[in-house]
């Protein structure tokens, strides 16, 4: 398991776990779920980084939580992103991009 | 980042909800991962076993989560406090003596810096006091350099060229009898000019200020009064502004009734008196008569003022060059400098010498706790390995390890706010009521916050020790060795060794500074002053000039009262001086000696003079060293007289019969060293002992005294001096002369009567007082080594217990385990006698000018220390020495 495990840019986790929450509210697990689906496998992220991460930003704003039934009917938090977590999720994207357009110009050229 | 705000306080305040929030979300994670094992066909145990193993363990989580929590350092530090109480109570005596060590440095330190911060820091009570400057006339090459006064006509200049003062102002302190509620009284007040007020910024609570007009003679007859006064003399009536009141024998109008805190420079000044000068006041430079104060325009600087004063002086210089040499030899200057400076002049280095003897207790205290924390921390060396093995990273350790020592300090410095509060109350005992603004000596808020800093302080310094070794821990090696020789490694012994060593020096130069107090002190009191304090009456006069404003009135007044006085049963003498030894005012004046030419650049010289009747240098005991006293031949119309003090003999003939040479004070004004037929001659016609006239110390005087007879020289304010007889009874004296005095004048009341062993003694009074505190402090810094010192051996015999068990066993004699600790004490007492000679050295300078005739490095001083640190440490190693001798050698080594 631990081979599988790529070790995540530190700031990666942020952007990933943004994008997770993009399409609709998750709890810690499915958040979990979601980025390893998104990253088809290749991200797995430990919850020993997950929550801290979703602490964080709840503090900073950027995700709320509510506790509600799940899709079986277990009681679980969800995180749902806030228009400021839209708007971070805006501003990482687009820094992400030129960060990759920029390495992939550095790495490629001769 | 309000959100990250509001997170904070949500944190910390529903802290309860945010932990089971948390337990709740990671208990849900682990079941629906549960539930997802379950679905890929595992059974429930399996399944829960493999969420739990995919979370990574819930502990862990919780603990990252809350690593990033807003408020976690608080809380943490809470969580801290509450462990630190724990440990604390654990081990009561390292608590309770770090404690104790901490309050009574804080006390310490508390009460003198609360005179230090009231007296020295603080500016003068009033409106923006810190703007005010005294500017005073100085002629250091003629023996005048701690005179505080100017001359009437500087003041006029001054108001006019001195454009970076906007206010300024005269005055001069006057005692004048008054009758209060039938009692003749003498009152303290001060002559002001009507600026004066305007210039505090300062206005009566009843009535007005003086006028402008009011500073005029003629028109100057007005009071105002203290509020003090107006409730002793009033009972507190508003309507007695525009009453009359007999003042000096003369009736003044009351026009105003100051407020109840009004206090200018002197607490005892009673009333205020509008200051007019006469005609010939204003243009006699360089007679220093009243204090010149002003007030800087804002944005100006004393350094401003200095630069205009001095202008004009340079001016002036040109404007009268008959006196342009005689200034330029005799050093003349105007010092400008803030007012407060004067006011605490005499016992400023004294207190910041105290002060430091405070701080340096502080810091003994300081290394002895640090070094007791290192012994306790030695034994605490296992539980930290442990708590960093099982993961506490080393910045909470060390967050714990201060916050445990600062907790105990501050509650230390607390204590010793209070006791320094509670030692204030009893400063007088003493003398420090008699220091200047002793009145206003409180703790404020900058007092608590010094002395709470300086506690904590102490709190991070003492864990400094033990925080150095938590990083350099190796927690496997810790973790294998036996827990009790965890502190015995070289390193540590040496460090514990070179605090003590520290300790023991700075004990020593506390000691040297305060044995050369003691010395200096003994000296002074065994000091010839020149006359013979014991058995002599003082007792001071000021006569209304209304009344007897002549001269002939004057001398007949005096030689009736003395005649009166000489009659009182076991009076043996008696005489009248214009100044009394150590009575706090002086007069000095050029004289010159027929025949004595100055050398090149040598400065004319101002002498203290004096006007003494007949009588008086037989009552004092003065000596007489070549011709004869004054008697009644010396009268006012008869050939002039003086008689000079050995100094000043020495000065003018100094291998010459000075008896009958002559001597004569300028007064020509258009050159004064030249005499002509008007010039009036003193033939000097005995020579005296000099008189220490300041002091003890007598440092002021350096061309010594002449005397005029009182009857040349009468003046209104003088001085009985009487013998009593051996048998005789001071108070029954001190009644019989009240009344022969009051016999005469019903309406004369003598004031300051104390006799001349008080008056030593209260011109010694604030060396006593720096003495004291000293000896307080040393004392408290001799006890906190010797605690230093018994620890270190103490510790140093349990933790070898085993060695000397097998010493005991090999058989070696008491006399060798005795030695063995000896030899620790002895190098401990090396170390610090070491560094505390070098101390000395260092700070010989600072304490110089409080010595008198002791060398700062006394041999008999440094020695006398060194026996008592060197007695100290051998008391101190009596018990652990005994506790080595007495080691059953079976028991020891059955110990580990």
């Amino acid at each position: 398991m631990a081979a599988k495990q790529t070790e995540l840019l530190r700031g990666t986790l942020d952007l990933l776990i943004l994008k997770a929450l993009s399409l609709d509210p998750l709890h810690g697990v499915g958040v979990s779920r979601r980025i390893t689906q998104i990253t088809r496998g290749a991200f797995q992220v430990s919850f020993g980084s997950l929550f801290p991460s979703l602490y964080r930003m709840e503090e900073k704003g950027w995700v709320e939580a509510e506790w509600r039934a799940s899709e079986n009917n277990r009681r679980a938090k969800y995180y749902r992103l806030t228009s400021a977590g839209r708007a971070q999720f805006k501003v990482e994207e687009r820094v992400w991009n030129e960060v990759v357009k920029i390495m992939t110009a550095a790495v490629e050229s001769t | 980042m309000p959100g990250r705000i509001v997170s904070l306080f949500r944190n910390l305040l529903r802290k309860k909800t945010v932990k089971q929030a948390l337990d709740d979300e990671l208990q849900s994670s682990v079941e629906l991962l549960t539930e997802e094992k379950m679905k890929e066909g595992l059974s429930h145990s399996e399944a829960r076993r493999k969420a739990l193993l995919d979370l990574g363990g819930v502990q862990q989580v919780k603990e990252e989560v809350r690593a990033i929590r807003a408020g976690r350092f608080l809380e943490g530090c809470v969580g801290d406090m509450r462990f630190a109480v724990r440990t604390l109570a654990k081990s009561p005596t390292f608590t309770a003596v770090t404690f104790i060590t901490v309050a009574l440095c804080i006390g310490a330190n508390t009460a003198i810096f609360a005179i230090v911060n009231s007296v020295l820091l603080r500016p003068l009570p009033g409106p923006n006091a810190a703007d005010i400057v005294l500017m005073s006339n100085r002629y250091p090459k003629a023996g005048v350099v701690y005179q505080t006064e100017s001359s009437a006509p500087d003041y006029f200049d001054r108001l006019s060229k001195v454009t970076a003062l906007e206010e300024q102002a005269m005055f001069r302190r006057v005692d004048e009898a008054m009758d209060v509620n039938g009692v003749p009284e003498q009152i303290p007040g001060m002559t002001v000019t009507p600026s004066f007020f305007p210039l505090l910024g300062v206005y009566p609570l009843y009535g007005r200020a003086f006028d402008a007009g009011e500073g005029e003679s003629g028109a100057n007859r007005k009071v105002i009064l203290s509020y003090a006064l107006w409730k002793q003399v009033y009972g507190g009536d508003p309507s007695a502004v525009g009453r009359q009141l007999r003042l000096d024998g003369t009736l003044l109008s009351v026009v105003g009734v100051m407020p109840r805190d009004f206090v200018f420079v002197d607490p005892a000044v009673r009333f205020w008196v509008p200051l007019a000068f006469s005609k010939e006041q204003k243009t006699e430079y360089h007679n220093n008569n009243w204090c010149n104060i002003g007030r800087l325009k804002p944005g100006t600087s004393v350094a401003q003022v200095q630069a205009q004063v001095d202008a004009l002086n340079a001016a002036n210089l040109e404007q009268f060059p008959q006196f342009k040499e005689i200034l330029i030899h005799a050093g003349f200057y105007s010092k400008v400098e803030p007012l407060q400076q004067m006011v605490v002049r005499d016992v400023k280095d004294a207190l910041y010498l105290l002060w430091g003897g405070a701080l340096l207790v502080v810091l003994i205290g300081g290394l002895n706790i640090a070094n007791l924390a290192l012994a306790r921390w030695s034994g605490r060396r296992k539980e930290i390995a442990t708590r960093l093995a099982i993961g506490a990273s080393r910045a909470r350790i060390a967050r714990q390890l201060i916050v445990e020592n600062v907790l105990v300090s501050t509650a230390g410095g607390v204590v010793g706010l209070m006791l320094g509060k509670g030692s204030l109350a009893v400063l007088s005992v003493v003398g420090l009521d008699r220091f200047p603004r002793a009145y206003e000596v409180h703790i404020d808020w900058t007092v608590v916050l010094v002395g709470l800093g300086i506690a904590m302080a102490l709190g991070v310094f003492v864990a400094l020790a033990p925080l150095a070794s938590v990083f350099k821990v190796d927690v496997n090696s810790m973790l294998r060795s036996g827990a009790r020789t965890g502190g015995t490694g070289i390193p540590a012994r040496r460090l514990r060794q070179t605090l003590v060593g520290a300790e023991v020096g700075l004990a020593f130069v506390l000691l040297v500074g305060t044995g050369l107090l003691l010395a200096s002190f003994r000296h002074l009191l065994a000091v010839d002053p020149g006359f013979k304090r014991s058995g002599v009456l003082t007792a001071s006069m000021s006569v209304p000039s209304s009344k007897y404003l002549s001269g002939a009135e004057l001398r007949q007044l005096v030689s009736r009262s003395l005649e009166a006085v000489r009659s009182v049963p076991a009076v043996a003498s008696a005489g009248v001086t214009t100044r009394i030894p150590f009575g706090g005012e002086y007069d000095d004046s050029i004289i010159l000696a027929e025949g004595y030419i100055n050398k090149p650049g040598e400065s004319v010289i101002s002498p203290r003079r004096l006007a003494v009747t007949p009588g008086y240098f037989e009552t004092m005991k003065i000596g007489l060293i070549q011709g004869r006293y004054f008697d009644e031949r010396d009268t006012e119309g008869g050939p002039g007289v003086v008689i000079v003090d050995e100094q000043l003999a020495r000065h003018f003939w100094p291998n010459e019969d000075p008896i009958g040479r002559r001597m004569y004070q300028p007064d020509n004004p258009t050159n004064p060293m030249q005499t002509d037929a008007k010039t009036r001659w003193y033939s000097v016609v005995g020579v005296v002992r000099s008189v220490r006239l300041e002091d003890l110390a007598g440092a002021r005087t350096p061309f010594g005294a002449y005397y005029f007879p009182y009857a040349e020289n009468p003046s209104r304010v003088y001085t009985f001096a009487v013998r009593v007889n051996r048998d005789g009874d001071m108070d029954a004296v001190t009644r019989a002369v009240r009344q022969a005095v009051g016999h005469i004048d019903p309406e004369l009341a003598l004031f300051d009567i104390k006799n001349m062993e008080e008056r030593a003694g209260l011109s010694l009074s604030s060396r006593r007082t720096s003495m004291t505190l000293a000896t307080i402090y040393a004392s408290l810094a001799l006890f906190l080594s010797a605690v230093g010192i018994y620890g270190v051996l103490a510790y140093l015999v349990t933790q070898r217990r085993r060695e000397i068990g097998i010493r005991v066993a090999l058989g070696s004699t008491s006399a060798g385990i005795v030695s063995f600790v000896l030899r620790e004490c002895l190098l401990l007492a090396a170390l610090g006698l070491a560094i505390g000679l070098a101390g000395s050295v260092a700070m010989r300078k600072l304490i110089a000018t409080q010595l008198y005739d002791v060398y700062p490095l006394d041999p008999v001083v440094m020695g006398g220390v060194a026996l008592v640190l060197g007695i100290t440490a051998l008391a101190a190693c009596v018990v652990p020495a005994r506790r080595a001798m007495r080691t059953d050698p079976m028991v020891a080594l059955r110990e580990e």
